[in-house]
């Protein structure tokens, strides 16, 4: 749900300024298979994917400032890690993450990481707001107006 | 800690400069009372905004260390409390204009039905005031402030001769507009304190929609700008940033006589001397420093002999529902940001077999396309049939959001007794607030309309749950803790906003108004404060204050 505050600040709230950029959290397979589950939320198409555009080092970088969410995602890398996730087929691989602890954290993480790159908000879904207009057009499908 | 007294007595201070005490500075220095105004923040920097930050650059910003001006209070900073079982979100700004750098614009005028309600549902006691009273003063602040709006006027939206034209409709505004018209619902051109056209020496909005991030060019009303600019100018006022005001000192005839405050960076501690105070720090600041101001004239607070100085805290309900209207799935995108935050509004409705007290209005965020896609993650699934549901649906999103009133109760309260002390060693207020059975009923209600508009309009409804009520505080409308009325027995001010019991003290801020109502209080908040000093100044020239 929207919280007022939270849509009031919008965008300033997507970090607070975050320490220096360090290097990445997680070690090297553990991102290589981060990257294949953003992928397989949003996953390239005509556009690009979520890897594409960096959606795991992003989530990465959370997980730097985060402890709560560091621990899950180490806990839930490290379990896929031990399965042999990189070496399953492509289905095999979904059908262990979808069904696996960490869906809903990753997909949700990867829906705000992929939508505010430029990418995935305006090349993907076309937004081309937060600029200059000198006059806002509105609606103007006469199929669409109201009667009073 | 040294005290530093200042032997100058001042014609009047005020405390706070947002709405209600850039107003109170305003018109008092524009009728020749020399004002000292007490900001407990600094002026924000216009240049610094990230208003015009794209998402994605906002976010290289952040990695890179920098951070978007920090509009809001950090509660380290400035702590109040709650009991743990009933917490509420408080937020403040502090700093020139308060909350109205970052504030929702929606600017609706209260009716005789808001104003006299408590008479004819029993709860509580009316508003001193009728519409009759408020009018002319709606009217100034409109020509002054600039609210576009339609040309509507309906018993409970009292119209307005002075709206600036309203910006036209998004498509799925039309699209919820004509969709419940046709259900007996009626829309309207939603009251922004936007301009849509240049006015008064203020420039035009030019649409980018980050009025949230603050505006680059102060193309809507903040105080800070349109009041507390003009007011310097005139030479009558002076400013003393950074000022966090503990208390109104009291002289031997129980008069207010000045302020105590401490400075927000050095710690000190300061006194000052005055003729009159009006205080303007918002509801709960207000309230703390009313009960912090115990003297033996006033031994619970200044201002407090009826005891309803902190109590009927009310805030507003808020629930919201987001949607996809079915003409927009899968359609070109389009520049949806307008003035930021809804075109239309949905008034109050008559309705004949409610079975709570009160009513909401409807608000509509986020229609089409804009830069949060949250409603994303509750899509189900995944993979490349994902990505193309989240694309079809971006320009077809609609939210409504109704704001419903709650009652005013006597035992939802602020208190500061035995509250934890702050770094000043001034103690805290305590919040204690809980929503009841009525407004659990208005808020099914809330669902059922929601419903009823979306379901109208065949709109895709995202799942939501029908229990949940927005955290308390969330409207960020707090109102009720130093009410006005017309029995001094049963309410802390008068008509005009000045105490029962110390007539050189003036409350001008949200904690003056008796109900909360469905509406947004910041207009009525600029109407009352330019009605409250306009008395003031008169009193000051016949020498009764």
């Amino acid at each position: 749900m929207i919280n007022r505050r939270e849509a009031l600040v919008a965008i300033a709230a997507i970090g607070a300024a975050a320490p220096a950029m360090a290097g990445p959290i997680f070690p090297n397979e553990d991102l290589r298979i981060l990257a294949r589950l953003v992928d397989i939320i949003i996953p390239r198409t005509d556009t690009p994917g979520a890897s594409d555009v960096g959606v795991h080092l992003y989530i990465d970088r959370l997980a730097g400032s985060d402890s709560g969410l560091r621990w899950i995602l180490q806990q839930g890398l490290a379990a896929l890690r031990k399965e042999g996730f990189l070496e399953m087929p492509d289905g095999w691989q979904s059908s262990v993450f979808v069904n696996g602890p960490l869906f809903k954290t990753v997909k949700d993480l990867t829906i705000d990481g992929y939508y505010s790159t430029k990418e995935g908000l305006a090349d993907e879904l076309g937004y081309h707001g937060n600029t200059y207009v000198a006059e806002f057009e509105g609606c103007t499908h006469p199929e669409h107006q109201h009667a009073d | 800690m040294q005290i530093k007294p200042s032997a100058e007595i001042h014609d009047c201070i005020v405390i706070g400069s947002g709405a209600a005490g850039g107003m109170a500075a305003w018109n008092l220095t524009r009728q020749g009372v020399n004002v000292l105004m007490l900001d407990a923040g600094e002026k924000f920097d216009r240049a610094k905004y990230w208003s015009h930050v794209k998402p994605w650059e906002a976010r290289y910003r952040n990695l890179r260390g920098q951070a978007s001006p920090q509009f809001y209070v950090d509660n380290e900073d400035a702590p109040y409390t709650f009991p743990a079982d009933k917490p509420f979100e408080l937020t403040r700004v502090w700093g020139r204009g308060g909350k109205t750098n970052v504030w929702g614009r929606v600017s609706l005028r209260y009716s005789d039905l808001n104003l006299t309600e408590p008479e004819r549902d029993g709860w509580e006691i009316p508003w001193p005031i009728r519409y009759r009273d408020l009018a002319p003063y709606y009217d100034k602040v409109d020509q002054f402030v600039g609210i576009c709006g339609g040309s509507d006027d309906s018993p409970w939206l009292p119209g307005s001769r002075f709206h600036l034209p309203p910006p036209r409709p998004r498509c799925g505004e039309q699209l919820l507009w004509r969709a419940a018209a046709k259900s007996g619902m009626r829309f309207v051109a939603g009251r922004r304190a936007v301009l849509t056209q240049e006015h008064n020496g203020h420039p035009k909005c030019h649409f980018c929609g980050a009025c949230g991030k603050g505006c680059d060019i102060g193309a809507f009303f903040n105080a800070s700008d349109y009041l507390v600019d003009p007011a310097l100018e005139s030479g009558k006022l002076k400013i003393t940033d950074n000022a966090v005001v503990a208390c109104i000192l009291v002289d031997d005839r129980g008069l207010a006589n000045g302020v105590q405050y401490f400075d927000r960076i050095t710690r000190a501690e300061h006194r000052l001397f005055a003729k009159r105070v009006v205080l303007g720090a918002s509801c709960v600041d207000s309230t703390r420093i009313l009960l912090n101001s115990k003297s033996s004239a006033y031994p619970n607070g200044i201002g407090n002999s009826s005891d309803v100085v902190g109590r009927y805290l009310c805030e507003q309900i808020r629930c919201n529902v987001t949607g996809f209207v079915p003409e927009l799935l899968g359609k070109p995108v389009q520049n949806d940001d307008g003035i930021g935050g809804e075109h239309i509004y949905m008034p109050r409705l008559e309705r004949s077999k409610q079975n709570y007290l009160r009513g909401f209005g409807i608000q509509f965020w986020n229609c089409g396309a804009h830069d949060d896609v949250a409603y994303a993650k509750k899509l189900p699934g995944y993979g490349a049939e994902l990505k193309m549901a989240i694309k079809d649906r971006y320009p077809a999103r609609v939210e409504l959001h109704p704001f419903g009133e709650t009652l005013p109760r006597r035992e939802n309260r602020i208190t500061v007794e035995s509250t934890p002390l702050d770094r000043f060693g001034v103690p805290i207020a305590r919040i204690e607030y809980s929503i009841g059975d009525n407004e659990r009923k208005m808020a099914a209600a809330m669902y059922d309309t929601v419903e009823e508009i979306l379901h109208a309009a065949k709109a895709e409804i995202l799942p939501f749950d029908r229990t949940w009520i927005e955290n308390n505080g969330g409207a960020i409308h707090e109102h009720g803790t130093c009410r006005m009325g017309a029995d001094p027995k049963k309410s802390a001010l008068n008509s005009f906003c000045q105490s029962h019991d110390v007539k050189n003290l003036f409350v001008v801020d949200g904690a003056a108004f008796t109900t909360a109502t469905e509406k947004n209080p910041t207009l009525t908040i600029l109407a009352l404060s330019w009605r409250a000093t306009d008395y003031l100044a008169e009193e000051i020239r016949a020498g009764r204050v």
